[in-house]
């Protein structure tokens, strides 16, 4: 296993100078060189970014004073430079319409973050097949919503005792059958059909 | 390796060192020797601290780099996105016979008005802006004896910006002597902000700001009683201008915007254009009288502050935004290259566009040099002018001798338009303008007051120093 | 993470779970999920095993163990039921005949780990790396996603670094964001490989807006962050990340842990990112878990908070001054300044949460983090001590 260097300066003694000889091709101090050093970066732009996701941490805030500031930044525009009168000051790009400074108000309750701590603290033998996820019910073909949606009906059946088929998706005349006699004992009309009555009765909601 | 950074002994002969990225550090001399010979000697911490302030770096480095990349970028904003300042000069009339105006006319004067179509031709010019943030301002004369200008300004770039969808704000700039419930109506529905003139107490002002009935003072006041009550509680801002008269009262300057209600003083010294330039004698003072008027007014305001009041000093705002934030507030004497032209652009009643107010009155005054050209020409031919061009090479700092070695030119850059009008040259030696021997003063006073690390005035001075609305969170 | 030893009877493989009762089966049964029914009497047994016979190959019968329940076609556990919730997720480790509680939807945070291997070394690690192939808990996860029945506000995707999961760390995520659609995604990773732009293109071009990043640095030069993360060349790519983020629009969390060597620099370290990473949604200023590397770093990583109040005051007041949000997580309110109460969280899992005696007096127990349940008597955050009502009015008056 790896060793710690438990100590800054020891740390610091062992870092490969493979930096330091780089540096020796390269002038100290010159303006020139420096700008055509940093003209290969693609620079970003360091203001904090509105992109609707302001509550992000909202939760955090929930305790917070909102502090109502003098109006410096939307007179900006007021001020002269050394003129008679006018305006010297040019607008913050795109801040004055910042929405993050939400109020407490519209703060949501949002749950915090979680702290460091790790899941999982044992993680065992793994398992030899990996099974794929099923798709999200609402990626499924109308067929397949119908046939899952007679399953679950049959599911229901079963744990009622109204029927004693296979689970198969298939709206056969015994599954009719069941769901006749579920409706007779639920005083809905006998049509054998999976009416929203019927299915809200079962307790199943509509494949969506 | 180190970076091009510039150091400066204080007057309270401490070393101040400022490095590219404009992060500076307080540091002997020893550490500064090291820093350019061995900084390997350094103390861990120092070391530490150099390097994350961009003194010290390796082109190996990469996240480091594209983060100083990054920086320089930010700031640069103001002078990278287009010209988001647009100034228009509506008329040059006005009923004042101020002692320091630069340009004004009387009010029977003929001649000194923007034509409707040439007003219609800025409206559209603005847009050609990329900035997606605009500020148009109506500066005079007296703008709101052209009030049928400014509504035929505003409804017409407000229309256009529909499509346009720019962060747009409109400034009336005016003496607020002819507003009347009708103008407050329309600028309450076009969100206009209005900004004025104040220069102190009544004696004073009305002693700079001559009228035939002198009351400029109180008609001033009515106005913006009027604006406040119709319009918002914030919807006006003051300007004022310190003559001689004002260097014994600072404190009594100061108490008057605090009384009228304003948030905020700009304790701005005179420039020397217009008739200023011919009253010098009555009106004018050196920069030590100034800086002596400016510190006074600067230590009451600061009490203010410590009493708990919330009232902030404009200027000392401005370079403290230079010193302690990573965004640039915008402003556009503090450029490099200058933002006259880059960032603003002045669209005179006489059918020229120019690059700054000041070089608009210059013009006035007989030297029309500044000309970019004129109202109706397309934005690129303006700034590929060669009076852009100059005014460019004029003032990129780290090009100019005199800036080139100096350890504000992160925050700081020449302004050839003052250059021209005091020396006659923009090229003048820099060190030898006001502007310079001003802002070197002013740099010098706040980072004395930085490196005495009172924790409260750090407080003030970061929010002061910040041009974005805060960001939530309670006060620790 | 909760774990329960259970009794296996016919299962022959590990495998997630959805913990169900019979009532809610129908409704929920989907072919591809697998399905922890829960009964207590014989006849529901029974008619699980009637499903069984009709066909239904993805479900097993959780019984108590004093149910004499016996069957040869019904797969079947036998454990304390009632240490489980419905719609739990679980995963039955048959070798050690455990059953873990990976998602739980009553949980104020969810986690789910997608890797035990990491690039860096931290010297407080909660959680050692290890170096072998565990690419099947990815699969695990994805599966994880498709068993939890609801939207929680927030799941974190944690490591191990996830990162090293490279382009499939977005299959993940979109499939969170799928299943998940008005939950936050939280991604617990350490920045280092989003300095290379192809990795960084392929995992945040399009990516949900529903995902954060939560970055830990722990340094202001880069000696500093790397000799806390043990990795020459870590603060270098960590930045350059976390450029590479902010490009792409993304919410980021910095995380600081609050051990020796980052609270020595914690003040200068703070103006860095105001001056440097003003984009930072928020930084988190957390306590250190008394666990894995910690544990054999002592000397570093075992501090008392109390004799750093000064460096806390000083760091908070530098991210104030730029506007940047702060809290701080796993830290008890008695070992903090009374002035940075309002920023402290309630971070510590509900299961493994604890308090100690004197906290019992203590009259704002209620709004503070608590200990982690395996912080000992010899090592906790400060000397754990009651805050009595009289010393807190005084101090907020």
């Amino acid at each position: 296993m790896k060793k710690f260097i438990k100590s800054l300066s020891l740390f610091i003694a062992s870092i490969p100078l493979a930096a330091a000889k780089a540096t020796a091709e390269l002038p100290a101090g010159q303006d020139a060189v420096f700008e055509s050093q940093l003209s290969d970066f693609n620079p970003v732009q360091l203001r904090p970014l509105n992109h609707g996701l302001d509550n992000l941490f909202a939760g955090h805030r929930s305790h917070s004073s909102h502090r109502s500031h003098s109006s410096h930044a939307s007179h900006a525009s007021h001020y002269s430079g050394s003129s008679g009168r006018g305006s010297y000051s040019v607008p913050a790009q795109d801040t004055t319409s910042s929405p993050s400074t939400t109020s407490p108000s519209e703060a949501l309750p949002a749950a915090p973050s979680f702290s460091s701590e790790q899941p999982n603290k044992e993680i065992v033998s793994p398992r030899l097949d990996a099974p794929k996820p099923p798709l999200p019910s609402s990626q499924l073909t109308f067929e397949e919503k119908r046939r899952l949606q007679v399953m679950r009906v049959q599911i229901a059946l079963i744990g009622l005792g109204l029927y004693a088929g296979t689970v198969d998706g298939e709206f056969n005349t015994d599954t009719q059958e069941a769901l006749r006699s579920f409706q007779r004992l639920k005083r809905l009309p006998s049509s054998g059909l999976m009416t929203t009555d019927t299915l809200n009765a079962l307790g199943i909601m509509a494949v969506q | 390796m180190f970076f091009p950074f510039y150091a400066r002994r204080l007057p309270d002969s401490h070393f101040l060192a400022v490095s590219r990225s404009g992060d500076y550090v307080f540091l002997g001399e020893e550490d500064l020797h090291k820093l350019t010979t061995a900084p390997q000697e350094l103390e861990l911490d120092r070391l530490a601290e150099l390097q994350s302030k961009f003194f010290l770096g390796s082109p190996t480095r990469q996240g480091s780099l594209r983060l100083l990349a990054s920086k320089l970028l930010a700031k640069r904003e103001t002078i990278l996105n287009g010209p988001s300042l647009h100034l228009i000069v509506l008329t040059l009339q006005c009923a004042h016979t101020c002692r320091y105006c630069q340009v004004s006319r009387s009010l029977g004067s003929l001649g000194h008005s923007m034509e409707p179509a040439t007003l219609a031709a800025a409206c559209e010019m603005i847009f050609e802006s990329p900035s997606k943030s605009i500020t148009v301002e109506f500066q005079g004369g007296d703008t709101l004896l052209r009030f049928d200008l400014i509504k035929f300004a505003i409804e017409k770039i407000t229309e256009r910006n529909l499509q346009e969808k720019r962060h747009l704000r409109f400034v009336v700039s005016s003496t607020l002597h002819q507003l009347d419930e009708r103008m407050c109506d329309f600028f309450k529905q076009h969100n206009v902000y209005l900004s004025t003139s104040i220069d102190g107490p009544a004696r004073l002002h009305n002693k700079n700001r001559p009228t035939p009935t002198r009351d400029s003072y109180e008609r001033t006041i009515n106005g913006i009683n009027m604006a406040r009550d119709l319009i918002s509680p914030d919807v006006v801002s003051a300007l004022m201008t310190t003559t001689r008269d004002s260097l014994l009262i600072p404190e009594e300057i100061v108490d008057e915007y605090v009384h009228l209600g304003f948030r905020e003083i700009f304790l701005r010294p005179l420039s020397v254009y217009g008739f200023a330039r011919r009253n010098f004698e009555h009106l004018g003072y050196s920069l030590s009288e100034f800086s002596l008027f400016y510190e006074r007014a600067f230590e009451h305001i600061l009490q203010i502050n410590r009493e708990g009041g919330d009232f902030r000093e404009v200027m000392a705002s401005v370079f403290l935004n230079k010193i302690l934030s990573p965004f640039d507030g915008g402003f556009v004497d503090l450029q490099s290259p200058t933002g006259a032209g880059l960032a603003a652009l002045a669209y005179n009643y006489d059918g020229f566009v120019y690059p700054s107010d000041e070089a608009r009155m210059l013009a006035e005054m007989g030297d029309t040099s500044f000309r970019l050209g004129a109202i109706g020409e397309t934005l690129d031919a303006l700034l590929n002018s060669e009076v852009q061009q100059n005014l460019i090479r004029a003032s990129t700092s780290p090009r100019i001798p005199g800036c080139d070695q100096c350890a504000y030119n992160s925050y700081c850059g020449p302004d050839p338009i003052s250059a021209k009008n005091q020396a006659g040259d923009i090229f003048a030696a820099v060190h030898l303008t006001d502007h310079c021997r001003r802002n070197m003063w002013l740099f010098d006073f706040l980072f004395m007051k930085l490196h005495q690390q009172e924790k409260w005035f750090l407080d003030l001075a970061f929010q002061w120093a910040n041009p974005t609305p805060e960001r939530e969170f309670c006060c620790a | 993470m909760r774990k329960l030893p259970v009794k296996t009877h016919g299962i022959p493989l590990r495998g997630v779970q959805r913990v169900i009762s019979l009532a809610l089966l129908a409704n929920e049964w989907e072919s591809g999920l697998q399905f922890m029914v829960l009964v207590d009497s014989i006849g529901d047994a029974g008619i699980l095993e009637q499903l069984v016979d009709g066909g239904l190959k993805n479900i097993v019968v959780c019984v108590p163990y004093h149910l004499d329940w016996h069957s040869h076609i019904m797969p079947t556990v036998a454990c304390d039921t009632r240490a489980l919730e419905l719609h739990d997720v679980v995963v039955l480790n048959l070798e050690k005949q455990e059953l873990l509680v990976v998602y739980r939807n009553s949980d104020m945070h969810h986690a789910i780990q997608l890797t035990n291997r990491c690039n860096s070394f931290c010297l407080m690690c909660s959680q050692p790396p290890t170096t072998h192939d565990d690419q099947w808990l990815i699969d695990e996860a994805l599966l994880v996603a498709a068993h939890i029945n609801d939207s929680p506000s927030a799941i974190g995707l944690s490591g191990g670094e996830p990162l090293l999961l490279g382009p499939r760390l977005r299959e993940v995520i979109d499939a969170y964001a799928t299943r998940l659609p008005s939950t936050r995604i939280e991604i617990l990773t350490n920045g280092r490989l989003l300095a290379d732009e192809v990795l960084a293109t392929h995992l945040l071009t399009g990516i949900s807006d529903k995902v954060s990043w939560l970055v830990p640095l722990y340094g202001h030069a880069d000696f500093l962050h790397d000799f806390v993360v043990q990795s020459v060349g870590a603060f270098e790519q960590t930045i350059g990340g976390l450029l590479t983020l902010q490009s792409y629009g993304q919410a980021i969390q910095l995380r600081i842990v609050l051990i020796e060597p980052t609270l020595r620099v914690l003040p200068e370290l703070c103006r860095f990112i105001g001056r440097n990473l003003p984009f930072v949604r928020e930084v988190a200023l957390m306590g250190c878990e008394p666990i894995g590397f910690a544990l054999a770093n002592r000397d570093a990583c075992k501090t008392d908070l109390a004799d750093w109040h000064a460096e806390l005051i000083e760091a908070a007041n530098a991210l104030r001054r730029a506007n940047v949000p702060y809290i701080f997580m796993n830290t008890p309110l008695c070992a903090l300044p009374q002035s940075l109460w309002a920023h402290a969280h309630q971070s510590i899992s509900d299961w493994k949460r604890s308090f100690r005696e004197e906290c019992s007096i203590c009259v704002v127990k209620t709004n503070c983090s608590g200990l982690f349940s395996w912080h000992n008597h010899n090592w906790t955050p400060t000397v754990i001590k009651a805050i009595d009502g009289k010393a807190c009015n005084e101090e907020v008056h």
